[in-house]
């Protein structure tokens, strides 16, 4: 572990502070994530899901396609079924854990990928400009300002309606997101006098981008990654709820909400609890990326 | 005064507006009444109110929900015929609310002694909307249209039998039939066969039916927007009716109706709670009870002659659809009392025949087959040669049993879907459900999918079944290329037979055969639900028409 440690751009060699220790600095984090008490809860609901979606399903007490007719409409605390049975006679509790797994994969999966992506394209276009950056500028634009549902018809229309559709659908706009903000940020960032210094010296672009530029905006990524998982699962959702994602009998927690509609008068749980279940799993993500934000940026470190 | 006595007396008493919803409800609640019960009597003495309890009050606009949306308004080449029909057309005949068939622009028919012929007299002095008489001549043009093939009707198999249309002087007009064809007056009196002015028709093209409309009905056209709405208007000039039962022999009493198509269900009964509109047809089933127990609400609910089927294609001879032991096997696994109990909150009754228990020609001898036996469905199977694979579902020569399953994307078609899927998960068949818009939907029937959903509506079922299960009727409406020669035959003794008596056996003949065959599967029957505010009177919906007309409606201040 270096004594001190050197900006990005080594060669010019400025000492800037000592560095902590890991242990040092993971505590510190902690600590301060434990003062910001709605980003603490926000994180504990975010992991308390995100630990049910991924062992939740083999904790399901029935398959969640099974249905009994005559047991339909059950209210929650019902015997044998703790948050009741829907229109069919299907265990809630069993679709609900799947429903949450469905919702934290596409949001994670969905953000990942497109984070990766519109990472990659942002750099490009931030750092080279000219060209480059006409050219993903406008991809970004176009992609940006086209509208998700309209996408989703798309390409239920060529795929079939179904998770995968919805997934493109959703990642072929959120990428952009990602491409605007890192663009931006690059574009501030290759102008700092660490850059300057590298290219002067002769490292090449890959390597400046990739050890000098992107480590910069990992902080401002990872908030706006958090926030956008919360997107994609609204909007994941909202497109099963219209038919455009997972189909039934996959329990998606649109699809609940979609199924449970018509029944919200007569079983009101068989659409609270999934929406609910949405609601908190969102709120969880935007709490967490709050705090996030308050951690990681510079500005909100001196508060 | 006895309960039943003293729960009329308070209905009353609220319907006169001498007590208030809030003291009607204080009152029941004193005397032990519950709402279920205070419901039921609202409407056993509200939703017939009649057009003569009270001098009818002209004027004002009738704002009716419907449960589908509205399909083109051409007699000639409809598939589907909505309420607006009732308003803006009408037919030879009609079925009374006790069942009777009177006469509507037919004052009279005689059948021949060798029944090879069925005469009308057209003396009405019906007119159209565009002034032009209706006469003999005028309605064999209509019927002549039917039998074009180049106007594609898919009513045209109805009249197979009738191979000539005569009409020797402006008031007779003559069906001449090629053989004995006592379902003919069955056929002619249903909404299909509503007459329009073929000349108006021919002129308008294909926007006849969408943009303009000429009937004979007392109301005019006005508007159609697809997915939205049906405007009509009041025909002033109406010529009047001769129908028996009408209470009121002019003109319309409304200036117009508006029928709004409320797909999504829960909306249909928010909206009549709330006032935005006046009736409504077919709120959700779990909805019927909240609306009967509100006391501003009258609730009418009847089977209608209607069901829900789901066909195999018969091509998909990979999946063994054309053989009867699959079908039976599918069929089996079935729990239709439980769907009746779970997703119609018993408004319907399960379906082991092709038609409702309550129509008319219903045979009871078809309960005998279709049962829900799941270990029998595994046997079927086995019989066939099939074994569950790897993940359990069955296979035969490398051929897992997958496929696709079409249903219409409405509520009760998506829920019926999915307990199909479920049910049929049990016995090892892998089914996906595509759940289409209406337009998507009949596209797809007409590619010939795996397997569909159907909901038919008919006053006189046997004779809309026959299309879906006929070999004459490949590959539309007979969506599944449904081929069996004991039903072919059945079909063929309904359409030859002569008397009432004839006819009868051919159905029972008909509803035997289907009920062990299955050309497809029979599912279950809903009822009919009718839902009035107190202000709506004369409107008067029956189990033997599947919409109420508008003669005699109006609307109390």
């Amino acid at each position: 572990m270096p004594d001190v440690v050197v900006a990005p751009s080594s060669s010019v060699g400025v000492v800037l502070r000592p560095d902590p220790p890991v242990q040092h600095r993971f505590a510190r984090t902690v600590k301060r994530l434990s003062r910001n008490k709605l980003a603490l809860f926000g994180t504990i609901v975010a992991l308390i899901f995100i630990v049910l979606g991924i062992i939740g399903p083999s904790l399901a007490p029935y398959d969640y396609a099974k249905q009994n007719l005559m047991k339909a409409n059950l209210p929650p605390f019902s015997e044998g079924h703790l948050l009741g049975t829907d229109q069919v006679g299907r265990d809630m509790l069993s679709r609900i854990l799947t429903g949450i797994r469905i919702s934290l994969v596409v949001g994670l999966g969905v953000t990942v990928i497109s984070m990766v992506i519109g990472t990659l394209l942002g750099a490009v276009a931030g750092y080279y400009r000219g060209v480059p950056d006409s050219v993903i500028s406008g991809i970004v634009e176009l992609a940006w300002g086209f509208p998700l549902v309209l996408l989703a018809v798309i390409l239920a229309g060529t795929l079939g309606p179904g998770l995968l559709a919805a997934v493109l659908a959703i990642g072929l706009i959120n990428w952009a997101g990602f491409g605007r903000i890192v663009r931006g940020e690059i574009l501030a960032i290759r102008e700092s006098e660490f850059v300057l210094a590298a290219r002067a010296t002769g490292v090449p672009d890959r390597r400046i981008i990739v050890r000098h530029i992107l480590p910069n905006i990992v902080a401002p990524a990872l908030v706006m990654g958090s926030y956008y998982v919360a997107l994609a699962i609204i909007a994941e959702a909202g497109l099963s709820f219209i038919g455009m994602g997972a189909q039934p009998p996959l329990p998606s927690l649109g699809v609940m909400v979609a199924e449970g509609r018509n029944y919200m008068m007569l079983n009101p749980w068989v659409i609270t609890i999934p929406g609910l279940t949405i609601l908190l799993i969102v709120l969880g993500m935007n709490m967490t990326g709050d705090g996030l934000r308050d951690l990681l940026d510079p500005r909100s470190k001196n508060r | 005064m006895d309960r039943n006595e003293a729960i009329d007396a308070l209905v009353s008493a609220h319907r006169e507006r001498r007590i208030s919803r809030r003291d009607l409800m204080v009152r029941a609640a004193a005397l032990g009444i519950g709402a279920s019960a205070l419901g039921t009597a609202l409407a056993r003495t509200a939703v017939t109110v009649s057009a003569q309890d009270v001098n009818p009050t002209p004027g004002g606009v009738l704002r009716e929900g419907y449960d589908l949306d509205f399909s083109k308004m051409d007699p000639v080449a409809t598939s589907w015929y909505d309420p607006a029909f009732m308003a803006l057309f009408e037919c030879l005949a009609i079925d009374a609310p006790d069942g009777e068939l009177q006469p509507m622009l037919a004052s009279n028919w005689t059948i021949a002694d060798d029944a090879l012929s069925v005469t009308f007299t057209i003396d009405t002095g019906a007119k159209f909307h565009s002034g032009r008489a209706v006469d003999a001549a005028a309605v064999k043009e209509v019927y002549d249209a039917i039998k074009d093939p180049a106007n594609g009707s898919p009513l045209s198999v109805l009249f197979t039998p009738v191979e000539a249309i005569e009409a020797p002087d402006a008031s007779t007009l003559v069906l001449k039939l090629s053989h004995p064809y006592y379902d003919v007056l069955n056929v002619v009196k249903t909404g299909y066969w509503a007459i329009c002015n073929i000349v108006a028709r021919t002129e308008a093209g294909e926007a006849f039916g969408q943009t303009t409309i000429d009937g004979t009905g007392p109301f005019t056209f006005k508007e159609w927007m697809p997915g939205s709405h049906v405007d009509v208007e009041k025909w002033a000039d109406y010529p009047g009716s001769i129908v028996p039962y009408y209470q009121n022999k002019g003109p319309a009493y409304l200036d117009g109706i508006h029928w709004e198509a409320i797909l999504e269900g829960a909306q249909r009964a928010l909206k009549i709670e709330n006032g935005e509109i006046d009736t409504l047809r077919n709120p959700l089933a779990q909805d019927v009870a909240r609306l009967q127990g509100n006391p501003d609400l009258s609730v009418s609910s009847f089977s209608e002659p209607s069901g829900y089927i789901f066909g195999q294609n018969f091509n998909k001879t990979e999946l063994d659809f054309h053989e009867q032991g699959m079908r039976q096997a599918i069929s089996h696994a079935i729990d239709r009392q439980a769907i009746v109990t779970a997703l119609l909150m018993d408004l319907g009754s399960p379906l082991y025949g092709p038609i409702t228990p309550a129509d008319k020609y219903y045979d009871p001898t078809v309960e005998q087959f279709n049962q829900y036996d799941p270990e029998k469905s595994k046997a079927l199977v086995a019989e066939l040669g099939w074994t569950p694979g790897a993940d359990g579902i069955l296979e035969k020569n490398g051929q897992r049993m997958a496929f696709n399953l079409v249903v219409q994307d409405e509520s009760f078609n998506r829920d019926l879907g999915s307990v199909i899927q479920a049910s049929l998960a049990e016995i090892g068949m892998e089914v996906t459900v595509q759940s289409l818009d209406r337009g998507s939907y009949f596209g797809a029937l007409g590619e010939g999918p795996d397997s569909y959903l159907f909901y038919y509506l008919w006053p006189v079922p046997i004779d809309v079944v026959i299309l879906f299960v006929g070999s004459g009727t490949i590959p539309v409406p007979n969506w599944g290329s449904a081929s069996v020669p004991a039903v072919d035959e059945a079909i063929t003794a309904w359409q030859n037979a002569g008397s009432e008596e004839e006819l009868r056996a051919a159905g029972n003949l008909f509803q035997t055969s289907i009920a062990e065959t299955l050309p497809t599967i029979p599912l279950v029957v809903r009822n009919t639900v009718w839902v009035a505010r107190p202000n709506v009177r004369g409107w008067l919906p029956h189990q033997y028409d599947i919409y109420p007309h508008y003669n005699d409606v109006w609307l109390a201040q």
